[in-house]
């Protein structure tokens, strides 16, 4: 009988402190310690993200394919790891441009490209592999060439599929909001480590 | 706690398979070295269908952001395109993208660089390529006028595409050509 009653006080314990009022277990230090723990593990994402930018060069070194313009070579939901190098760009090779008054970067290949002698600026024109035309009705009215400035990155490793759940976030903001929710009150309630 | 104890056993079960995969990924990508081979590749200009001079400056100056100020020579040249590209499929190969660039100096640039021809292969099945004559799926343009008995490069690369790991350029010279001394009637 007694056990009975200990497996009932327990979770009556469980309910009231994880599930009524799960603050009502963490007081004072306890409380601090958490967030200090939560703290550090969004700065270790931090450190990472930005390691992973020193390292490669480029501001963004890994991107999840959005469009499927680069099919079959890149699909929705696959992740590209970016560098950036200072070795001149070159005809073929695979960059990630932004415009301006465009939110979203483009990843395509490079098709033609005129390196000046004098000022050495590059004028590239970029393609989707799977477009049947060039970039040029997707740059701003009146510009006609890509210059280096408007490369973020250029591809150097892939994995297929990787970037799902970038997709279905994008696609499902709810899911993203679950997600960084219950991340937080895992790390919050989570004291045993 | 019963339910923590499930919580930290799926974290420690995720974080091993995690660990596993990755280890396999490395390993997929190390497999590459042992069996990459060489392919065949083999592409030629056969002949210069058309070499050709466009000028065109819009009038007005509001103009040049509709359409584009063009003053170029252009040309279209057909290829000759002999090529095996099986032994580059293996475990770790989603596809093949190989395509031929002419590359030129100029007066005003150090480098010119226009693909002609582009072709993917997404298995050894549709590897092997045989064309006598091709007509290019691009146009060569200059920027300038400048083209007319300049000898151009030709090269050829393959990129291959893995499923995961590092993707892999190679670039392979082939015969240069020669443009007509004079535009064509």
């Amino acid at each position: 009988m007694s056990g009975d009653e200990d497996v009932m006080t327990t979770a009556k314990n469980f309910v009231r402190t994880r599930i009524i009022n799960p603050f009502k277990a963490l007081r004072g230090r306890v409380m601090l310690e958490q967030a200090i723990f939560f703290g550090l593990i969004v700065a270790n994402a931090f450190i990472l993200w930005k390691t992973l930018t020193v390292v490669s060069g480029s501001e963004s070194p890994i991107v999840v394919v959005l469009s499927g313009s680069m099919r079959p070579a890149f699909d929705r939901g696959d992740l590209l790891f970016l560098t950036m190098g200072s070795s001149p760009l070159r005809v073929g090779e695979i960059v990630v441009y932004a415009l301006p008054g465009r939110a979203i970067p483009i990843v395509h290949r490079i098709v033609s490209l005129h390196e000046s002698r004098s000022s050495g600026k590059v004028d590239l024109l970029t393609k989707g592999d799977n477009n049947d035309v060039d970039d040029l009705g997707l740059y701003p009215r009146g510009v006609w060439w890509l210059h280096r400035e408007n490369i973020i990155g250029r591809a150097g490793g892939f994995a297929r599929g990787a970037g799902v759940m970038t997709i279905a976030m994008n696609d499902m903001p709810q899911l993203k909001w679950a997600m960084i929710g219950g991340l937080f009150l895992y790390v919050l309630l989570n004291r045993d480590g | 706690m019963p339910l923590h104890n499930v919580a930290h056993r799926m974290n420690v079960v995720l974080t091993t398979a995690f660990m596993f995969l990755l280890v396999l990924v490395a390993a997929n990508w190390l497999s590459h070295f042992a069996l990459r081979a060489e392919p065949r590749l083999a592409v030629s200009v056969a002949k210069v269908n058309i070499l050709t001079r466009e000028d065109f400056l819009p009038r007005l100056p509001d103009m040049s952001r509709k359409y584009q100020p063009l003053r170029r020579d252009v040309a279209n040249v057909s290829l000759a395109i002999s090529m095996d590209l099986t032994p580059l499929f293996h475990w770790n190969t989603k596809m093949v993208f190989v395509y031929a660039y002419a590359e030129w100096p100029s007066k005003n640039n150090a480098v010119n660089q226009i693909v002609l021809w582009d072709a993917i292969a997404q298995s050894a099945d549709d590897a092997v390529l045989e064309f006598p004559a091709l007509g290019a799926e691009y146009r060569l343009s200059d920027q300038g006028f400048g083209l007319r008995g300049k000898t151009l490069n030709l090269t050829v690369v393959y990129n291959r595409i893995p499923h995961t790991g590092p993707l892999e350029w190679r670039e392979y010279p082939m015969p240069s050509f020669t443009m007509p001394a004079d535009y064509s009637q």
